[in-house]
């Protein structure tokens, strides 16, 4: 049986009085996909960020290969490094360039060298076909070419798990496919990854497992097909159709 | 006195003038940044001093002031006070010690809590962030703004005239009082003063303004 | 602090110098300023650049050099004679233009281009659209950049000690050298000035958030 990877267990994030995430056990072991999906609005996102220790969660415990996050006394910067992440809206960092962007995590939190950081990132970029982009700002990139190097960045840090928080939903519609076909290229590779996503075609197809997420809550859990052909829950239902609906007209 | 003897009179008191506006403003530099981003991202009640500091620095005159400490401190012969050209330097960094604590902060809310998260998301530490990503960002923001305060420093150095430094203001008096000539030596100040200033901080505009726009900052 | 008594009517009228010089100041650099940037975006290329000059004077060069032209260089050439009360109503006006030009100009321009177009498409001249439209827009934009100018303004009316006009910082100055207080008599001096400039800083804000248009905000 393969080891967990990164696993919260009873996790609740309560800003003020919005309950954003209530009472969440979650685990993704080595080599799993994940996809969680849901209304926009149900806590998917601070779910992300809390198993990232992006954010602290109210309550409940994050363990990251068995050790707890949640403790005092954590050095989270060490954990984060090895958690990559890829934001919805992309946030490169503006000053630096593609290459850059890719070696600040490897100089600065890994303390690589500059040739031996320059060579991973290098390598990263390559694996996002961005090579060739690697002196370009981010502001010279589309954002279909921002969000490669954006899992780029994550990448290079050999990170044990990503998590991708809704990583197309910010582009144009042309633009969606050339991020996917870097996601289905890293699924391929077996790399450990929890993807918020709507993408239904792609999440069939790459997921171990689907999640359906409301309120702050797991509605529903399964393999793939068992949301496409029955979910059980009324909710589920309602909204796997729209997305259909939704994904038809497109 | 020649015109010409009388100008370079007056051009004798440039490097003092450069010497008040560079020092102050790296005084200001010194001050302002760090407060910028305690104001950022320091607890409440630092903060709140932070606010008092911009506060009193923005509505009291640079002269009373400068007058505070030079008459106040140097009467009693108090070193370092007692030295006009340090207590104006002094005050006039302290005073752009807020000018820049409010431009860097504008800067920094131009660009915005997301790079601090993606920074963190890759493990890099507060600090880390703020050094390697938020404040070269900061730098290039606020690069029009630090133009303007290199202006205005050097137009209020022309203060410590006040308190009898020999700068450039002061040396164009001079020649007015020795010569009873009340036009060439006022104009000759202003057009010196226009030539330290325009250049540089129209540049610095330009370059700012371009190279944010190629960031998209 | 009790001797500061004794001078309640040197400080009280150096104040109310300072506040006629500052408040003549920003009114004349609105009406003056407003013209300047009217002049700049409509007046052609003559005209723009000679305004450029004269904003470049005002802004660039400091406080000091401008209250001294106007005390000492300007009654030698016309041949007349200007007291230094007037000298700072016309310098503080003046120079107050210059900088009010700019701000005016850049809420002029952050506005400018559709609302005109939607302006003459009705019939209005083109005089009518900055009258009626532009204008009452801008004048709530730049309101924030005005508060700023005001407080910058109410500051430097300090510099006026330097032509022996009996302001508040030369009030102060005096009391000083009579008393040797220096501290007492100096914070006292900056206190008033905190108090004043804040007061009316704060009801600019007030007066800001009552006239702004929902939706309508520009930095500039």
């Amino acid at each position: 049986m393969a080891e967990i990877v990164l696993e919260c267990r009873n996790l609740w994030k309560i800003y003020g009085k919005v309950v954003a995430v209530r009472d969440v056990s979650l685990g993704i072991k080595e080599g799993e996909i994940k996809v969680l999906f849901g209304p926009s609005g149900s806590g998917k996102s601070t779910l992300a960020r809390c198993l990232a220790m992006l954010t602290k969660p109210t309550k409940g415990d994050v363990f990251l290969r068995g050790e707890c996050l949640t403790r005092p006394g954590v050095d989270l910067n060490k954990a984060r490094a090895r958690i990559g992440f890829v934001f919805q809206h992309i946030w490169l960092f503006n000053h630096l360039t593609a290459l850059g962007n890719v070696m600040l995590g490897l100089r600065r939190v890994l303390k690589m060298s500059k040739e031996e950081a320059e060579k991973r990132a290098r390598r990263a970029l390559r694996e996002v076909r961005m090579e060739e982009w690697a002196d370009h700002y981010p502001a010279q990139l589309s954002g279909g070419q921002q969000q490669r190097v954006g899992i780029a960045r994550a990448l290079a840090m050999d990170p044990e798990i990503i998590i991708l928080d809704e990583p197309t939903s910010s582009l144009d519609p042309e633009l969606t496919g050339e991020v996917i076909d870097i996601l289905r290229e890293l699924a391929k590779k077996g790399t450990t990854m929890l993807i918020i996503s709507h993408e239904m075609l792609f999440n069939r197809e790459v997921a171990d497992e689907m999640i359906f997420f409301d309120e702050g809550r797991i509605v529903e859990r399964g393999p793939p097909d068992h949301f496409f052909t029955m979910p059980k829950t009324d909710r589920a239902r309602r909204f796997m159709e729209r997305l259909i609906k939704q994904t038809a007209r497109d | 006195m020649s015109p010409l003897e009388k100008l370079t009179f007056i051009l004798m008191g440039v490097p003092t003038t450069l010497a008040i506006s560079i020092l102050s403003f790296f005084l200001g530099l010194a001050i302002g940044l760090p407060l910028a981003f305690i104001r950022a991202y320091g607890s409440k009640p630092f903060q709140i001093l932070v606010d008092a500091y911009e506060k009193v620095f923005r509505s009291v005159p640079e002269i009373v002031i400068m007058l505070f400490f030079y008459f106040g401190f140097g009467s009693h012969l108090r070193e370092p006070f007692k030295n006009a050209f340090f207590t104006a330097t002094f005050v006039l960094g302290l005073r752009s010690g807020a000018n820049q604590s409010q431009i860097f902060r504008g800067a920094i809310r131009g660009i915005g809590e997301e790079q601090m998260v993606a920074a963190r998301s890759l493990g890099l530490s507060r600090l880390q962030a703020i050094v390697y990503v938020m404040i070269p960002q900061t730098f290039i923001a606020a690069t029009p703004g630090l133009g303007s305060e290199y202006a205005l420093l050097v137009k209020d150095s022309s203060y410590a005239f006040i308190i009898g430094v020999l700068e450039m203001m002061k040396r164009a008096d001079v020649v007015r009082k020795v010569t009873l000539d009340t036009v060439f030596p006022y104009f000759a100040a202003a057009f010196l003063y226009i030539l330290l200033t325009f250049p540089l901080s129209t540049y610095l505009d330009m370059w700012g303004t371009r190279k944010k726009k190629q960031l998209g900052l | 602090m009790y001797f500061l008594f004794e001078y309640l009517h040197l400080i009280f009228s150096g104040f109310l110098t300072t506040v006629e010089v500052t408040f003549f100041g920003i009114a004349m650099g609105l009406v003056l300023g407003t013209i300047l940037a009217i002049g700049d975006i409509y007046g052609g290329k003559i005209v723009s650049t000679l305004i450029k000059l004269y904003v470049e004077f005002f802004r660039g060069s400091p406080l000091l050099v401008q209250l001294f032209i106007f005390y000492f260089s300007i009654p030698t050439l016309l041949d007349i004679q200007i007291d230094s009360f007037t000298v700072g109503l016309i310098v503080f006006g003046l120079n107050s233009a210059a900088y009010q030009k700019g701000y005016i100009k850049g809420a002029m321009a952050s506005i400018y281009e559709d609302q005109m177009m939607a302006a003459l498409s009705l019939g209005l001249s083109k005089f009518q659209a900055i009258i009626y439209v532009i204008l009452p827009q801008a004048m709530r934009l730049v309101i924030p950049a005005w508060s700023n100018e005001f407080c910058s303004l109410a500051k430097s009316t300090a510099a006026l000690l330097i032509i022996g006009e009996r302001e508040l910082t030369s009030a102060g100055k005096t009391i000083a050298g009579h008393t040797w207080r220096v501290f007492e008599t100096y914070t006292f001096i900056a206190l008033i000035y905190f108090v004043w400039i804040s007061a009316v800083m704060k009801a600019l804000d007030i007066l800001y958030e009552k006239v702004k248009i929902p939706g309508l905000e520009v930095s500039l």
